[in-house]
């Protein structure tokens, strides 16, 4: 064997073989980046031309009326509107409350928004207690029935309604 | 097809029956001889002076084709083997009379190996007689000059490539095989190696220019976004917080929604709420019917919004059952 031709063999694969282990650079990664990056630069240049549109764009809007407003009224002052609320969507469906109880004050301070709680009992016609609870959801605010009982009333053709409501209240102005 | 083709084109010579001479040797196992000592032994049975010749070794038997001229040709293929190897399967035993025009080919086949193989000037039928009795061989067949250069174009044609391989003089020298290889390809490993990665080096600064160049462009078309990019973010944001919320506090549907599924599901049915509740996530419901409670069962598991649907509880005697469920966890779409 020739020993100069070996040595330079043996010099190549070395430098290879290190070239490979710890200087090779992975341009699959880097092509990959380039997609990525040219991906986005797409975005931005539509964004940049629909620019005009995004600048009154509000998406939450129409969310801002579900809640009381914290900002205006106290928790015991938004606790009363609730009762109305719901007292005038039972009187509107000609169903009789009989009885409505404020539950636990529960303020959340982490919380962008305090909960809202009334117990209802309430008699009525079987249909006329589906127009109240349709009542309850036509209103401009957001009122959850968390739990619903519904019993026939003994002797009565009248359903009674226990059921614990939720509202919400903004603790500042939501817009 | 088409290397075959042109190997029987270009490289392969087709050594005439009547330039040569054929010796066969039968050994009691299986040999192999180098040229030399094929040479040293049996240059002797030649009717010339200095011959070349040709070997093949089948089994235990060698054959070797003497010829006078040197050929330069990788591939020499003695015809009178080749006209043996066309008719071994047709005759398996038998003599045939080959008229080549200025001289008739003997062949001699036997349990479909070549015995013998010589040429005539002459027709001699005496010699032929002479030859069959001599090798038993009752099977005698006469190939005129026209069927022959037919046969000829055939044979060649219907040659193998492992037929060709047995022809073919290609000798690998074992000992100093692996520094032979080496001393060969030591340079041009080294500057391949090289070669490539000089080019890999070129490719990733290529794509590392691209990259700069699109990371450019990008921080451009950004910079254009600025003044509405805080905006974007407190929407999104904003989206955020009443996704969760959703999440949070509406994981089912509303109550009145679900009573509306259940009394369409049982509406036309002889069914009669007694009572209906929603705590949670489980719904409790009893009915008073005349039916039978599996209906009832049947009826709530086609509600979507429901599952595992129960009868908890049945009195036959007051026609009342109690089914119990979970509602699915779905939340309202914003």
């Amino acid at each position: 064997m020739n020993s100069k031709k070996i040595v330079v063999l043996l010099f190549m694969l070395i430098v290879y073989v290190n070239y490979v282990m710890h200087f090779k650079e992975d341009v699959s990664k880097m092509q990959r980046q380039i997609v990525a990056i040219e991906s986005r630069t797409v975005k931005e240049q539509r964004l940049t031309k629909e620019k005009k549109a995004y600048k009154d764009v509000n998406t939450t809007k129409s969310y801002s009326g579900l809640f009381y407003n914290g900002s205006e009224a106290s928790y015991s002052q938004n606790m009363g509107l609730f009762q109305q609320d719901v007292e005038s969507a039972a009187e509107e469906a000609h169903c009789t409350v009989s009885n409505i109880q404020w539950q636990e004050i529960a303020v959340a301070d982490k919380s962008w928004y305090d909960l809202l709680s009334l117990r209802v009992t309430t008699e009525c016609q079987p249909k006329a207690l589906l127009t109240f609870l349709d009542n309850t959801r036509k209103d401009s605010k957001l009122i959850v029935f968390n739990q619903l009982m519904l019993n026939k009333v003994r002797r009565k053709p009248l359903l009674r309604m226990n059921a614990t409501l939720f509202a919400y209240r903004s603790k500042k102005n939501e817009k | 097809m088409q290397l075959k083709k042109l190997i029987l084109s270009k490289f392969i010579y087709i050594l005439p029956a009547n330039e040569s001479f054929f010796f066969k040797v039968k050994f009691e196992k299986k040999v192999k001889l180098t040229d030399e000592l094929i040479a040293l032994n049996y240059k002797k049975h030649a009717p010339y002076k200095n011959p070349n010749f040709k070997t093949l070794t089948e089994n235990q038997n060698l054959y070797i084709w003497f010829y006078e001229q040197e050929i330069n040709s990788k591939l020499i293929i003695p015809e009178s083997y080749l006209l043996f190897n066309f008719f071994k399967e047709k005759y398996a035993n038998a003599l045939l009379n080959i008229d080549l025009g200025n001289s008739h080919c003997i062949l001699i086949i036997k349990n479909s190996l070549l015995v013998n193989s010589y040429t005539m000037l002459e027709d001699d039928k005496n010699i032929v007689d002479m030859e069959r009795n001599r090798f038993g061989i009752e099977q005698y067949i006469k190939i005129d000059k026209s069927r022959y250069i037919e046969i000829k174009r055939e044979a060649v044609e219907s040659l193998s490539l492992q037929d060709l391989y047995k022809w073919t003089d290609i000798n690998v020298q074992k000992e100093g095989l692996f520094a032979n290889i080496v001393n060969k390809i030591a340079y041009p490993l080294a500057l391949l190696l090289f070669f490539t990665m000089a080019v890999e080096q070129y490719h990733v600064r290529e794509v590392k220019a691209n990259l700069a160049k699109v990371e450019e462009a990008y921080t451009l078309a950004k910079s254009k976004n600025d003044d509405i990019r805080e905006k974007i973010n407190s929407e999104e944001k904003k989206e955020e917080k009443w996704l969760n919320f959703v999440h949070k506090e509406l994981p089912y549907e509303d109550s009145l929604t679900i009573f509306t599924h259940i009394s369409k599901a049982f509406n036309e049915k002889k069914f009669t709420f007694e009572s209906f509740t929603i705590v949670g996530s489980k719904l409790k419901i009893t009915i008073k019917t005349q039916e039978d409670f599996i209906e009832g069962l049947n009826v709530l598991n086609t509600i979507d919004v429901l599952k595992d649907v129960a009868l908890k509880y049945t009195n036959k005697k007051r026609h009342v059952a109690t089914y119990e469920a979970t509602l699915l966890s779905k939340g309202l779409e914003l």
